[in-house]
C-alpha cells in the first residue's frame, strides 16, 4: 500500500496535501485542528468537543443552519470528530462541488461567529450525545472513571465529552479565546484528496486559505509529564450493568514512541479474533465471558492498553475473570509469542490499513492525522512496515516493560440490581451517520442514492 | 471567482504570497458534473445453471469481497425464533475436516473472517479479504458450505454465547425499542418475532440440519462478488470450489404481507431510573418493491433521513431534545415498517413525541415547500458520485437488485425518478401511506416517569425486558 501524495506550506503556515484519484468524480476534504480535549483546562473540560459542535452554526458569510443545508444540497456528506489530541472535520463532495467545499471550511477558518442561541443549543445536544453514549449505557462511563483513577494528574484525565457541569459553564468569552488561539491556520492541515488537478488543487487552496491570517497568540502544547504509576490501582463500581465485568488497563507510552507498535501487536494476539488468546480462551473454551480482548487507546502523549472481559452470566466471579484475562498476559510475559501469532497479528493490521485507504476519506484522514502528529505526512506509508520489523522479542519485552502489576489500572463492574455494548470512545463524532440509515436487517449496508 | 491562475496551468506552491481579495459573500458557482455512467457488473451462473453470480469488477483495491446469498432468512424460523441465525454461525463451528477452532484460525491468519448470519429476508456467507488470500477463504468457505457437521458440543457452546448476548442486549434501550416495536407493528407476522432464551433452549442440531437441508441449497442461492476479480476468473474459481454442492432447489413459499395497524397506543418498556427514553413511533410501512418506494424513500429523506431533514432540524438543532432524530422506511419481501426513532432526556418524552406528531400532521396536510423539495433533490442527483465509490458499494445495489427483484437500471435511474416527484406526488404519497392516529409510541425508559406523561398520547401498557406486562 503506498498513497501518492503533494504537500505543501501557505505563508500563512496552512500545510496542504492533494492526494489525485481520478476514479470517480469526487472528492475528500478534510481540515484537522492541533486541538483536543488535552487543551482544556480543568473546569473547563468537554469544551473542544462542544467547540466541534458550534464550528457548524455560523460564520461571517454562512448564516446558523446554512453549513449542512449548502453542503446537503450539493450531495455531500459531512461530519466531524473530537479527539484527545486533535479535531477533524470532514466532507466527502461531489468533483463540482470542491469549492463549495473549500468556501465553507475556510470561511469558518477565517471569520467564525455564533451566537448565543447555538452556544445554548449546543450545550443541550451535546449533553443528551452524553446521556446517550455514556450515562444511558452499560459500561458506559468506563472511560471516565478509567482516565480518573489511572491519569490523576496530566492532560488526559478527563473524557472528551466532559463533565455536565463543565459543559453547561462554557461562556462565549470561551470561545472565542479558544478559537483564536487554536482554530488559525498554522494550527491546522487541510487535505484534497480526489478528483482534482494537483495544480487546481493548489489555487483553490491559495484562494480560500490563503489571506487568512497566521495566528497571533501562543498555541500551548501540554506535555504529559506524569511520575510514572508506583502499584496497582483498583476500583469496583456497581451499576445498572447486566453482568460484572472486568477492564484493565496499563500505561503506555504516546503514539511516536515505536514501543506502541509492539504493544498493538500484543494487543492482537492476546485479543483480536475469535482465535486470539483471550477471546478463544475465555469466550469459546472456558465459556466465562460474552465478550472479551484488548485494545489499545492510542493518543499523542499517552496510551491506555485495555485488557477485559464482560461476563457471560449475571452471577460471573470477577475474580475468575481477571486471572482468567491475566493469566494469558503472565503466559506472554513468561514464554513469549510464536511466529504464527506474530505473522496473523501483523497480517490483520496490514488488513486494516488496506481497508482505510480504500475511499478518498480515508486517505484524506490518515495522511491530514500523520502530519499533525509530527509532520511527516509520509509516515502513513511506513505504517505497514513499522509493524512488519517488530519481532516476537520486541513483543515480549513491550508485554514485560509495561503490562506490570504497578503499572495496571483495574475496574470491576457489578450489577447493581438486573440491567450492552463496550462504550470507550476514541473520538466523538459531532452527529450521527446519517449513511447508517439505510442499514438493512440483514446487516449489509445498502448504498443508495437517497 | 479569483481572477488568478487558469485552470490546469501548473503553479508553483511560491504563488502563495500572492494575496486574493476575495469576495466570500456568496458560495462558488458549481458547474454541472456530466452524465456519470454507472459501473458496470457482469452477470453468469455456475452449478450448470443453479446459482447466478454477478460480479463487478474494480482493480482499484487489492480487496475481494463475496457473499453467498440465501433467500431464506429469520422469517423462516417458524416456531423457533433465532434458528436461521444459529444455522448459518454453526456453519462455521465445524466440518469433516475442520473444527470450529481450526476454521477460526485459518480466516484470522489472514485478516479475514468468515461472516455467517442471516438477516430477515436472506441468509449470508461471505468473507471480504486481501486478493493473495482469495483462495485461502474460497476453500474454507466452501468446506463449511458443503460439509458443516453442526457438532452438538458447538450448538451446546452457541446458545450459550447467544443467551449471553441476549442478556446484554437487553440493557440496551434501543434494542428494547426495537424489538417491542416490531412486535407491536408486526403482530403475529414472523418479522414481529424475538429470539428469546426459550427459543434458544429449544434449538438442536437437528433443527439446524433441517434448515440447512431446505434452504441452504444452490438453487435458493446468488452470489455477489466485487473488487479486484475479474468475472470469468472467479467464476471459474467458485465453479470448482463448489463442483461437489449438490444441485438442489428449494420451494419456498412467499410470506403472507404485513397487516395494518388501527389505534394509536403507547407501549413503555421499563428501565428504571433511565436518564433518557429510546423512543420509536412506527407504522407498518411498504414492501421493497412496492411501485410507490421511490417516492415515498423521497419524502423520508427530507422528513428525517439526512441531517437538514424536518425531524433533526425540529429536534435536536431547534430543541435540543437530541443527539439525532431520524425516520426510515425498513422495506422487505413481504412489507415492512415506517418508524421515527430519537433518544430525549426523560423530561422532555413527551414533548418530543408532540413535536414528531406535529411534523406528521404537517407533511399529510402541506406540501413540501419549493425550496425544501429542490435542497432534497439536489441531494439525490448531487450525491450519486459518492454511492459509487467503491465496488462494495455497487455489490450492495445488485444485492438489492436481485433479493427484491428490482429492474437491472433501477439504481443507475434512481436520481432521475427523484428529480421527476412533484411536490403533490410527496403529499399524495404521505397521506396514502403515512397515518399519525394509528401509529404505535414506544419509549424504553423510566416507566415511572413516563406512564402519567405519555398518557394522553393513547392507551398505555408497560412490559419489563422481557415482554412481560408489568405495572409500575
Amino acid at each position: 500500500m503506498n498513497i501518492d501524495f503533494k504537500e505543501f506550506d501557505c505563508p500563512n503556515g496552512l500545510h496542504v496535501i492533494v492526494h489525485e484519484d481520478h476514479t470517480v468524480p469526487l472528492a475528500a476534504i478534510d481540515v484537522r485542528y492541533h486541538t483536543g480535549s488535552k487543551n482544556e483546562q480543568p473546569g473547563k473540560t468537554g469544551f473542544a468537543h462542544l467547540f466541534e459542535h458550534l464550528m457548524f452554526d455560523g460564520s461571517k458569510n454562512v448564516g446558523r443552519g446554512m453549513f449542512d443545508r449548502y453542503l446537503t444540497s450539493a450531495g455531500a456528506s459531512n461530519n466531524a470528530y473530537t479527539t484527545h489530541d486533535e479535531t477533524n472535520y470532514h466532507m466527502v463532495v461531489p468533483a463540482n462541488q470542491i469549492e463549495l467545499a473549500l468556501w465553507l471550511e475556510s470561511d469558518r477558518m477565517l471569520q467564525f461567529a455564533i451566537q448565543d442561541i447555538s452556544l445554548r443549543t449546543q450545550k443541550d445536544v451535546v449533553k443528551e450525545e452524553k446521556r446517550q453514549t455514556e450515562d444511558n449505557r452499560p459500561y458506559g462511563n468506563l472511560d471516565t472513571q478509567m482516565r480518573a483513577l489511572a491519569l490523576d494528574g496530566g492532560c488526559y484525565r478527563w473524557p472528551i465529552i466532559g463533565s455536565m457541569d463543565d459543559i453547561e459553564a462554557a461562556s462565549l468569552q470561551d470561545v472565542k479565546e479558544f478559537y483564536e488561539t487554536y482554530y488559525v491556520p498554522n494550527n491546522a492541515s487541510l487535505c484534497i484528496a480526489g478528483d482534482i488537478e494537483y495544480a487546481e488543487a493548489v489555487r483553490l487552496a491559495n484562494k480560500y486559505f490563503g489571506d487568512i491570517p497566521r495566528g497571533t497568540k501562543n498555541i500551548p502544547r501540554p506535555e504529559y509529564a506524569h511520575p510514572p504509576q508506583t502499584g496497582e490501582r483498583r476500583r469496583t463500581l456497581q451499576e445498572d450493568v447486566p453482568a460484572p465485568a472486568v477492564f484493565i488497563a496499563f500505561h503506555a507510552p504516546g503514539e511516536e514512541n515505536p514501543d506502541i507498535y509492539a504493544l498493538e501487536l500484543l494487543c492482537a494476539i492476546l485479543g483480536a479474533g475469535e482465535s486470539s488468546r483471550i477471546q478463544h480462551s475465555l469466550i469459546y473454551e472456558r465459556q466465562i465471558a460474552s465478550e472479551a480482548g484488548s485494545y489499545a487507546d492510542v493518543n499523542e502523549l499517552h496510551s491506555l492498553m485495555y485488557l477485559y472481559a464482560i461476563g457471560a452470566r449475571a452471577d460471573e466471579d470477577n475474580d475468575t475473570l481477571e486471572q482468567g484475562i491475566l493469566a494469558h498476559l503472565s503466559e506472554v510475559q513468561s514464554n513469549g509469542v510464536t511466529e504464527r501469532e506474530l505473522r496473523k497479528a501483523k497480517n490483520q493490521k496490514e488488513v486494516q490499513l488496506v481497508h482505510e485507504a480504500a475511499t478518498v476519506q480515508g486517505i484524506a484522514d490518515l495522511v491530514t492525522h500523520a502530519y499533525i502528529l509530527n509532520h511527516r505526512t509520509n509516515d502513513v506509508n511506513d505504517e505497514i512496515g513499522r509493524y512488519l520489523r517488530v519481532s516476537a522479542e520486541d513483543v515480549k519485552a513491550a508485554a514485560l516493560h509495561y503490562c506490570s502489576a504497578e503499572n495496571r489500572n483495574i475496574i470491576r463492574y457489578i450489577p447493581r440490581t438486573d440491567s450492552a455494548s463496550l462504550s470507550s470512545p476514541e473520538s466523538l463524532e459531532n452527529k450521527e451517520d446519517y449513511d447508517d440509515v439505510d442499514i438493512d436487517d440483514m446487516g449489509i449496508p445498502m448504498e443508495e442514492p437517497a | 471567482m479569483s481572477a488568478g491562475a487558469e485552470k490546469n496551468s501548473v503553479i508553483s506552491p511560491e504563488i502563495h504570497s500572492l494575496t486574493y481579495s476575495l469576495d466570500r459573500t456568496s458560495p462558488p458557482h458549481a458547474s454541472p458534473l456530466g452524465r456519470i455512467a454507472f459501473p458496470p457488473s457482469a452477470k453468469q451462473t455456475i452449478l450448470g445453471g443453479a446459482t447466478k453470480i454477478r460480479v463487478v469488477e474494480n482493480r482499484k483495491t487489492p480487496i475481494v469481497t463475496l457473499n453467498l446469498v440465501f433467500r431464506a432468512g429469520a422469517a423462516l424460523d417458524g416456531a423457533l425464533p433465532g434458528l436461521a441465525d444459529f444455522t448459518t454461525n454453526l456453519l462455521t463451528k465445524g466440518t469433516a475436516r475442520r473444527s470450529a477452532t481450526e476454521i477460526a484460525e485459518e480466516a484470522d491468519f489472514v485478516g479475514s473472517s468468515l461472516n455467517a448470519f442471516s438477516g430477515v429476508d436472506a441468509s449470508f456467507i461471505g468473507f471480504g479479504t486481501l486478493t493473495k488470500n482469495l483462495p485461502v477463504m474460497l476453500d474454507l468457505m466452501s468446506d463449511v458450505l458443503l460439509h458443516p457437521s453442526f457438532p452438538d458440543e458447538e450448538v451446546e457452546r452457541w446458545r450459550e454465547l447467544q443467551t449471553a448476548d441476549l442478556l446484554q442486549a437487553k440493557s440496551d434501550a434501543n434494542y428494547l425499542a426495537s424489538t417491542r416495536t416490531a412486535r407491536e407493528v408486526y403482530g403475529v407476522h414472523p418479522y414481529g418475532a424475538a429470539v428469546t432464551e426459550e427459543s434458544l433452549r429449544g434449538i438442536t442440531a437437528a433443527h439446524c440440519r433441517e434448515y440447512y437441508n431446505k434452504y441452504i441449497v444452490p438453487g435458493n442461492a446468488f452470489i455477489i462478488a466485487a473488487g479486484d476479480v475479474d468475472a470469468a476468473g472467479i467464476t471459474a474459481q467458485l465453479e470448482q470450489a463448489l463442483a461437489a454442492w449438490e444441485r438442489r432447489g428449494s420451494a419456498i413459499s412467499p410470506l403472507q404481507e404485513t397487516a395494518k395497524t388501527s389505534v394509536r397506543k403507547v407501549c413503555i418498556v421499563e428501565r428504571r431510573g433511565a436518564v433518557q427514553s429510546s423512543i420509536r413511533i412506527a407504522q407498518p410501512g411498504i414492501a421493497r418493491n412496492n411501485k410507490d418506494y421511490i417516492a415515498l424513500d423521497a419524502l423520508n429523506t427530507l422528513f428525517g433521513g439526512y441531517f437538514s431533514s424536518r425531524l433533526n432540524a425540529n429536534l435536536r438543532e431547534g430543541h435540543g431534545y437530541t443527539y439525532g432524530a431520524r425516520s426510515r422506511f425498513d422495506s422487505r419481501r413481504a412489507g415492512g415498517m415506517f418508524a421515527i426513532s430519537c433518544d430525549v432526556r426523560t423530561e422532555v418524552t413527551a414533548q418530543a413525541i408532540e413535536e414528531i406528531f406535529k411534523e406528521l400532521h404537517r407533511i399529510i396536510a402541506e406540501p413540501v415547500g419549493d425550496e425544501e423539495l429542490a435542497m432534497m433533490k439536489n441531494f439525490v442527483t448531487g450525491r450519486y458520485p459518492l454511492t459509487i465509490e467503491t465496488p462494495q458499494q455497487i455489490a450492495s445495489m445488485l444485492h438489492n437488485i436481485e433479493l427484491h427483484g428490482l429492474p437491472e437500471d433501477y439504481f443507475a435511474t434512481y436520481a432521475a425518478r427523484v428529480e421527476a416527484l412533484h411536490a403533490e406526488d410527496l403529499l399524495a404519497a404521505a397521506q396514502t401511506y403515512l397515518h399519525p392516529d394509528s401509529m404505535t409510541i414506544v419509549a424504553a425508559g423510566d416507566a415511572k416517569e413516563l406512564t402519567g406523561a405519555l398518557k394522553h398520547f393513547g392507551a398505555v401498557s408497560v412490559t419489563d425486558s422481557n415482554g412481560a406486562p408489568i405495572t409500575v
